[in-house]
């Protein structure tokens, strides 16, 4: 068979048109199922905004919260990444009374990943870019695999199958969040000794992350948003070794004097006692409540839930 | 020699070996005996023995750690070729060896040192000074290039995905979803390997050179024997002409006949793979292209099809254990309840996109099948399939993931 | 790596424009350099570096 140019030329062309309309439109389609950063900035003003990674999606159900709340996750998502976000979302007019942003020092250590898919595809065109450069700052990075992942070929599958993908997924988001839809159910002690490992390979913070986290600290108190670094819940085994709670103390340690807030659980806080972080009490050692090492349950989220509008109360 | 050349470093190493081999040629031209022809193949074969079986030899009859031996890229397939050049010269197929030059290209052609196709050396001397520019070769040149971008690009790497994440938890997902893996895994293999040799013959035929078939829509064979007649044509026929017919082929008593055929699949499994896994892949094909002749049953293309894809596994898996307990899990408590089916598509991605991505694979896949049948039967899309593999590339290939499968033997 | 997959692409499309604009009798020079060039970028050496196609 033969080589059709015109064909080909074509074929570029409508590539082209196809990845520019996605760029473009695709935070769109996300806010019609109520998720996204699209949808966040849509509403103009939030009370509480979550961001955070899975931990956050499994940890914080909205779905009983009064408030004027939205979560904001995505899979791995780091400090990083947040700050680039939150930064779009800030300037771009979005006004936050309280925000509570995913602590978890493991993720912090690693090298920022700004690869995922569905962020990508719920981000505006400018944040889009934003990322991409924030990508290619990375000395490893190249530009035209960069550009490939992130704008020609990220989240093509949802946007040219979207009627399909909107049926699927439309009715399990709430504000961002899971809706009663979901359940995660928790696991027995042997399910979860069972488990590979998730403890950080490293026992101390990543730099850039660390000035993304500082930053994030900053912007707050630019735009005027009480900021609160929350962790949730975490299984006993992430405790062992005592890497998690030496680089709690560093992630503490980043957050002191800067204005922000910590919550943090007394397992991981080992004593870390400072000036603007509360601790709380939550069972760690109870296999039901956890679906693994960091993500809790269906149970053991409404029990979180309940114990953070206990400490709100007080 | 080659052994002593080998520690000098790949590159140095492979020069020299190029023109060692091409003097032992020579010598073969004005020497043509069996003791000549069994020096030369035994040298040539020597360093991927060392490379790839050296852990395996007694360390009480050589001590190959001490030697440093580092494999070089290709080894596999331009010694076929080293080895081939030899017979030809032998059987009087060629005069003489090669000019220095035709036959340094000939070994070490970029397009095809990596995984093939392995071309005779008349096949390629005969076209080297003729070779020239022909906008229909390049035309075609160039669509297969873009075919192979979309195999391996979008069908291939997608499928891997899948295949890898069952092989990590083969103990713990449901059977049905071992069946997806197993299928998905004759897709990848055949998408990453046939893409390969679409984009060698694609950039063969730039060049001007005839392209060499390597796959013809191996999938519809009826029968083992008509597999290996329509998969890595170039190395079935060059196990065929230098392994299986020296032995004596099918022109012997019913018993011989069935011993060269085990033993020809035998080397074939060997020389993909050093583990049993491989030796037990050989000789199941050699077993079954020997019952093609006599089964019909085997001969249903379903059938044919069934059993490759069965037989894929050990290829796949680490070893002949793992290859066990595939097979094990996939038998055993194979189910098609919601909640295996469910598993079954979740593991595509592991979130709600699941489906989204089955869709585009098997969208891949069947673009790919469409046109590997429309070029079988002749018929001409160009317009077509150049926009749709154009657009699949661009927005649906893969980049950053595994190299091409048959790279590595 | 795909990245690299579009390299060698690229490698031979540059390749098979060079090696059509030479004159004839350098054809031959022309693909012996492109061997070598890509053998030596893809050859796994004991310790050696990486490669444009791997």
């Amino acid at each position: 068979m033969k080589f059709s140019v015109k064909a080909f030329v074509l074929g570029v062309i409508i590539s082209a048109v196809f990845v520019s309309v996605k760029n473009v439109y695709s935070c769109d389609l996300s806010a019609q199922i109520d998720k996204g950063i699209y949808r966040a900035m849509k509403k103009g003003s939030i009370e509480n905004l979550y961001i955070g990674s899975s931990m956050f999606r499994k940890g914080i159900t909205l779905y009983d919260d009064p408030s004027d709340s939205f979560l904001i996750y995505y899979n791995g998502l780091d400090p990083v990444a947040e700050s680039l976000i939150l930064e779009y979302m800030f300037s771009n007019g979005l006004k936050v009374k309280n925000l509570y942003v995913d602590l978890f020092p493991s993720t912090a250590a690693k090298v920022s990943w700004l690869y995922d898919k569905r962020m990508m595809f719920d981000a505006p065109l400018g944040l889009k870019l934003s990322v991409l450069c924030q990508a290619l700052r990375n000395p490893e990075a190249e530009v035209i695999p960069a550009v490939w992942e992130l704008l020609i070929h990220s989240g093509n599958d949802m946007f040219i199958l979207w009627p399909l993908y909107s049926r699927l997924a439309g009715g399990r988001y709430y504000r961002g969040g899971y809706s009663r839809d979901t359940y995660n159910r928790g696991r027995t002690r042997g399910e979860l000794a069972a488990m590979p490992g998730q403890q950080s390979e490293s026992a101390s913070l990543n730099p850039e992350q660390k000035r993304a986290i500082t930053r994030i600290a900053e912007l707050c108190g630019e735009y005027g948003v009480n900021v609160v670094f929350l962790e949730t819940p975490k299984y006993s085994a992430m405790f062992e070794g005592g890497k998690y709670r030496e680089m709690m103390g560093e992630y503490l340690g980043l957050l002191e004097g800067s204005g922000a807030e910590a919550v943090v659980s007394e397992a991981a806080a080992g004593g870390n006692v400072r000036l603007g972080v509360s601790v709380y009490d939550f069972p760690n050692d109870d296999p039901a409540l956890y679906e693994d090492y960091i993500h809790l349950s269906t149970e053991g989220s409404r029990k979180f839930m309940e114990v953070l509008r206990g400490m709100e109360g007080e | 020699m080659s052994v002593f050349l080998l520690l000098r470093g790949g590159g140095v190493a492979f020069f020299a070996d190029i023109f060692l081999s091409w003097l032992l040629a020579k010598l073969l031209a004005r020497n043509r005996n069996r003791i000549a022809l069994t020096v030369c193949i035994t040298l040539a074969v020597l360093p991927l023995v060392l490379t790839k079986y050296a852990p395996f030899i007694p360390s009480t009859l050589f001590a190959p750690e001490s030697l440093a031996l580092v494999a070089m890229a290709g080894i596999s397939f331009y010694t076929l070729r080293i080895v081939s050049c030899y017979a030809d010269i032998y059987a009087g197929k060629i005069d003489d060896a090669p000019g220095f030059a035709d036959y340094a290209l000939y070994v070490s052609l970029f397009t095809q040192i990596l995984s093939g196709p392995i071309m005779r050396v008349k096949d390629f001397t005969g076209q080297v000074d003729s070779a020239g520019f022909d906008s229909g070769r390049a035309s075609q040149g160039a669509f297969l290039i873009l075919s192979g971008l979309v195999k391996k690009l979008v069908v291939a790497n997608m499928a891997a995905s899948y295949v890898d994440s069952v092989h990590a938890r083969i103990s713990t997902l449901p059977a049905l979803c071992l069946w997806m893996g197993a299928f998905l895994y004759a897709v990848q293999i055949y998408a990453d390997f046939s893409g390969y040799s679409d984009i060698s013959n694609g950039v063969m035929l730039l060049l001007g050179f005839r392209s060499t078939e390597n796959f013809s829509t191996p999938y519809f064979a009826q029968g083992f024997g008509d597999f290996w007649r329509r998969w890595h044509i170039s190395l079935s026929s060059w196990l065929r002409d230098y392994v299986y017919i020296p032995l004596g082929g099918s022109r012997c008593s019913g018993v011989r006949h069935f011993v060269n055929l085990l033993a020809t699949f035998a080397v074939s499994g060997l020389w993909h793979g050093t583990g049993g896994n491989f030796l037990f892949w050989g000789l199941c094909h050699g077993l079954l292209v020997w019952l093609s002749s006599k089964l019909k049953l085997i001969r249903n293309p379903a059938i044919t099809f069934l059993l490759v894809m069965l037989l894929w596994i050990p290829f796949r898996a680490s070893g002949m254990s793992q290859a066990l307990t595939y097979y094990a899990r996939m038998f055993a408590g194979l189910s098609l309840s919601t909640s295996a089916i469910t598993s079954m598509i979740v593991l595509f991605t592991g979130d709600n996109t699941c489906v989204l991505y089955a869709c585009v694979l098997f969208a891949g896949i069947l673009a790919m099948f469409l046109h590997d049948m429309a070029a079988f039967m002749g018929k001409d899309c160009p317009f077509a399939f150049t926009m749709l593999f154009t657009v699949m590339v661009i927005l649906f290939g893969r980049m950053g993931e595994s190299a091409f499968i048959y790279a590595r033997f | 790596m795909a990245e690299n997959i579009l390299k060698f692409v690229a490698f031979s499309l540059i390749i098979a424009a060079v090696y059509h604009v030479v004159p004839r009798s350098l054809r031959k020079c022309v693909l012996l350099v492109a061997n070598a060039v890509f053998y030596v970028s893809i050859s796994t050496l004991a310790g050696g570096g990486g490669s444009v196609f791997c």
